[in-house]
């Protein structure tokens, strides 16, 4: 389980996390949504120890964050983390060299399946390409929990359809997974947990199905509720 | 191989093949310009002497008079060889800032990559020290197989009895700047790779203060950096401080100048991996 | 060529070259010039006093350029000291001596031999404060410190200079607890005085002024004191120069001796030596003995000169090595004279740099006076000549360890 505990963040004078407490559990897709500037990301990176928090606590199962953890927690930025002169393929092997939870046989699954090629070069990819080789790099880790952010930014449609085809298959399953997105329909019926953000506090934290089902309202729904009204 | 040591390898192969371009220029650099020099000196004071006889109807004997013997020593004592020791040690100070900025520069932050590695933050950090120091090392190497080819060249072409008998180790150990660069006295060799390991490592800590506090950060820096050379040249005040330019021996002055820096050293790693843990930002 | 071929290749490219750049500058280095002491007439024993370092200077390299530190009748290279060593190393061969047993006293007083005098029970220091505080250079405090050598115990005063001001102390003589002190100083107008101080190291004064002003007393506007390796004299020699020939810019070309005296530190008095009438003086002084010689250049011939009544009683006659050893030429500059003649324990030391065209080297002789003969004579040289080489051998102080004896 990831737990977040009174996590507060500020930026110079401006406070973007004021006391957030949520937790992620394993084999639950959970989503973080809010309009920009909200502190999605920054929940994400603070997570992963790449920025620091000003109070609260963060665990992994129960644990600080470690260097040993990075091999049971995987975080896909919205853009391309590799280095742009690798090809596919070396930055499998890069991975390789450093995670003990790579798996071969996945990353080789997962290539086939976004239909890469290893030898092109990260620079000649188109966006599309270039998340899914994010993808790619980090869905192929055994981790407990995998946090993505914007996995469907800027790419087109038919991209984003099969990204999505990947949180109802075999490779999130049993998995924690941490989500933010501003596309919410193509995956809102995938959603256990929703969290939704306001003025750097929890504003609201729902099942998206229960809301559907109890009082008919969608996420965008819950969204436009508060942000408008 | 143990996990740590051998992500350690991995780091440092990996960053010496990032290096490896530039490094391979500032070679190329080196005997390019080592090679003009070696070429082009000599045959000036041949062709000086060999004018001086014909237009003075001279002998060889009396052109070599008037204009003296050339030596290794004037051929490596020219621009075509301290320029491209110049250019390496800037070209090396440019690159231990860069080697760290660039992961966060560019349309790839590589520094998410590296920053959520399984591996001790300062690997990074040391990966880092070694391959610039192994730039140091492999100019100094370059520069001294430089020197022994440009033996035979020089030799090559000035004729014997113009040229004074002075070995090719007799030129470099006269040299002023090869004196303090090349391994000729150890004691000056560690002592001097030993202050620039110390200052890279400090500049390593301002790098990641600026990163971890911004703006902040370089004012931090700044008196970081200002209190390091300040505790460095300390000893070197006690003299004025006790009103006695002779309170100190010279051994005692040394060893104090070590110690702070080796104090200045340890600081700055345990401050640069208090800032690599806890505060770096993306 | 897997990962790691990169970063080994270049390790050890590295390796390779540094250390075979290493070995072969080792090797090529085992040839260091070799010096000894050669001796032409007595026994090379005599020269054991002799402590100091010579400096082997070759023209034709630089590399074979080293120093010997000679000391107890033996070489030691000097390069062979650890680098801790080397840096408290002073080219003073007393100086290092005294680092070396009184480390602890040492510290914070100058490097200049001049300002210690040592005896067989203490080692006394007397210098300027500006001596050690090179910002303080119009500071009139002496300091002095008395190093008992058995207890390890150390007295210091610091005491006020009067009638003159920034002092260079030239000597101190001991006769504990009484110490002379003799400085050269500025007056009011700025030109040189030649001041003497008395000081009871039992009851220190705060304030001292001088006993005898020796320009004023002997009307001479330029003095300089016989060079002494034991300090512990009764009578002090010293020479008053008159000034020779101008050039055509009125600087004055050179210098010659215009008489001899001797100050004596326990009646305050000075008399004046009389000059021979054929031949140069020399005047060299021990305990209670003060030796005139009649410098004739192959010889010279030496009486004893009594203060009290004046009267020349003579001793002798010796051979000199060359007609120049142990008489440098009189220079100006300098605040003392015989730099290159002693009287130690009854002995005459000798000593000059002899230059001919191709080569330079310092020539001993030391002259036993009560037997009037020549006991040692001989010089330093290298061992082997390198084809090509020029080769300058010289020594940077020349001292006797008169406690040795």
């Amino acid at each position: 389980m990831i737990e977040l505990k009174d996590v507060q963040k500020q930026f110079g004078r401006k406070k973007v996390l004021n006391g957030i407490s949520f937790t992620i559990e394993k084999g639950e897709i959970s989503c973080l949504v809010g309009v920009n500037g909200v502190g999605k990301t920054t929940i994400l990176n603070a997570i992963m120890n790449l920025t620091p928090i000003k109070k609260g606590t963060i665990t992994i199962d129960g644990e600080p964050l470690t260097p040993e953890l990075y091999n049971k927690i995987v975080f896909i930025p919205d853009a391309s983390i590799s280095l742009p002169h690798f090809t596919v393929q070396q930055s499998m092997d890069f991975m390789n060299d450093y995670y003990d939870t790579w798996n071969v046989k996945r990353a080789k699954d997962i290539v086939k399946f976004f239909r890469l090629n290893p030898s092109d070069k990260l620079r000649d990819l188109s966006k599309g390409n270039q998340a899914k080789v994010n993808l790619l790099l980090g869905l192929a880790l055994d981790v407990d929990y995998i946090l993505m952010d914007e996995p469907f930014s800027g790419i087109d449609i038919f991209t984003r359809e099969q990204i999505t085809e990947v949180f109802s298959s075999y490779l999130v399953e049993d998995r924690g997974v941490l989500i933010t997105t501003h596309e919410i329909n193509d995956i809102e019926h995938l959603l256990d947990k929703v969290i939704l953000l306001d003025e750097g506090t929890i504003y609201k934290e729902f099942n998206a199905e229960v809301m559907r089902e109890t009082e008919g309202k969608s996420v965008i729904d819950v969204m436009r509720e508060v942000y408008n009204g | 191989m143990k996990k740590s040591l051998k992500s350690l390898l991995n780091l440092t192969a990996f960053e010496l093949d990032r290096m490896s371009k530039f490094l391979y220029i500032l070679i190329g650099i080196t005997l390019g310009a080592n090679l003009i020099g070696y070429i082009m000196t000599p045959m000036r004071h041949v062709s000086r002497l060999n004018e001086y006889m014909s237009t003075q109807s001279a002998t060889s004997q009396q052109a070599l008079d008037y204009y003296g013997t050339f030596t290794f020593y004037d051929a490596i004592n020219t621009l075509w060889i301290a320029g491209p020791i110049a250019l390496g040690v800037s070209g090396l100070l440019i690159y231990s800032l860069f080697i760290w900025y660039r992961e966060w520069m560019g349309k790839n932050t590589f520094a998410y990559r590296l920053l959520m590695l399984p591996v001790p933050r300062m690997q990074l950090f040391f990966s880092k020290l070694i391959v610039i120091y192994l730039g140091i090392f492999s100019l100094i190497a370059t520069q001294i197989s430089s020197l022994f080819i440009g033996f035979q060249i020089v030799s090559a072409i000035v004729p014997t009895e113009w040229f004074a008998d002075m070995s090719a180790l007799q030129a470099i150990q006269e040299n002023f700047l090869f004196y303090y660069l090349l391994p000729i006295d150890l004691m000056y060799f560690l002592m001097i790779n030993g202050i620039g390991l110390v200052f890279i490592v400090v500049l390593f800590t301002l790098i990641l203060m600026e990163r971890s506090f911004s703006v902040k950060g370089i004012v931090m820096g700044i008196m970081y950096g200002a209190s390091a050379l300040a505790l460095t040249l300390f000893p070197l005040f006690l003299t004025d401080i006790f009103q006695n330019q002779y309170i100190l021996y010279g051994s005692e002055t040394i060893m104090i100048v070590a110690s702070m820096l080796l104090v200045i050293a340890v600081t700055s790693l345990f401050v640069s991996r208090h800032l690599l843990n806890k505060k770096i930002t993306i | 060529m897997t990962k790691y071929s990169k970063l080994i290749s270049i390790v050890a490219l590295c390796l390779i070259i540094l250390f075979g750049f290493s070995i072969y500058q080792a090797q090529a280095q085992s040839g260091a010039p070799e010096i000894e002491l050669v001796t032409e007439e007595g026994d090379s024993a005599e020269l054991d006093l002799l402590h100091t370092v010579a400096n082997i200077y070759d023209y034709a390299s630089y590399n074979r350029s080293t120093s010997y530190e000679f000391k107890n009748g033996e070489f030691e290279n000097i390069d062979n000291q650890s680098v801790i060593q080397r840096m408290d190393y002073t080219f003073s061969s007393a100086i290092n001596r005294y680092i070396e047993d009184y480390r602890s006293f040492m510290r914070g007083k100058t490097r200049v031999t001049d300002h210690f005098t040592e005896t067989d029970d203490y080692l006394l220091y007397t210098a300027m404060q500006s001596d050690v505080n090179w910002r303080q250079y119009e500071d009139n405090t002496l300091s002095i410190s008395v190093l008992d050598k058995e207890t390890g115990e150390e007295q210091a005063h610091e005491t006020l200079l009067t009638g003159g001001s920034y002092h260079t102390v030239i000597a101190a003589y001991v006769d504990y607890p009484s110490i002379t002190i003799v400085t050269q100083a500025a007056d009011e107008n700025l030109d040189t005085d030649w001041l003497i101080y008395s000081v009871d190291l039992t009851d220190p004064e705060e304030e001292l002024t001088p006993v005898i002003n020796l320009g004023l007393s002997v009307e001479s506007d330029n003095i300089q004191f016989s060079s002494s390796q034991t300090k512990t004299e009764r009578f002090i020699p010293f020479r008053s120069l008159l000034a020779g020939k101008t050039d055509e810019y009125g600087q004055v070309m050179d210098h010659t001796a215009s008489a001899y005296y001797v100050y004596d530190t326990q009646t305050q008095a000075v008399k004046e030596i009389p000059s021979f009438e054929e031949g140069q003086t020399v005047v060299l002084s021990e305990a209670e003995t003060i030796l005139v010689g009649n410098d004739l250049g192959e010889e010279i011939q030496w009486n004893e000169w009594t203060f009290d009544d004046e009267s020349l009683t003579e001793l002798g006659t010796t051979e000199m090595a060359t007609p120049t050893i142990g008489r440098i030429q009189v220079d100006y500059y300098n605040r003392t004279f015989n730099q290159g003649l002693h009287l130690v324990d009854h002995h005459i030391y000798a000593y000059e740099d002899d230059y001919s065209e191709d080569r330079s080297r310092p020539l001993f002789q030391v002259i036993d006076i009560d037997s009037m003969s020549t006991t040692f004579s001989g010089y330093f040289a290298l061992k082997e000549t390198p084809e090509g080489s020029q080769v300058e051998l010289s020594i940077y102080e020349y001292s006797l360890d008169h406690l040795q004896q």
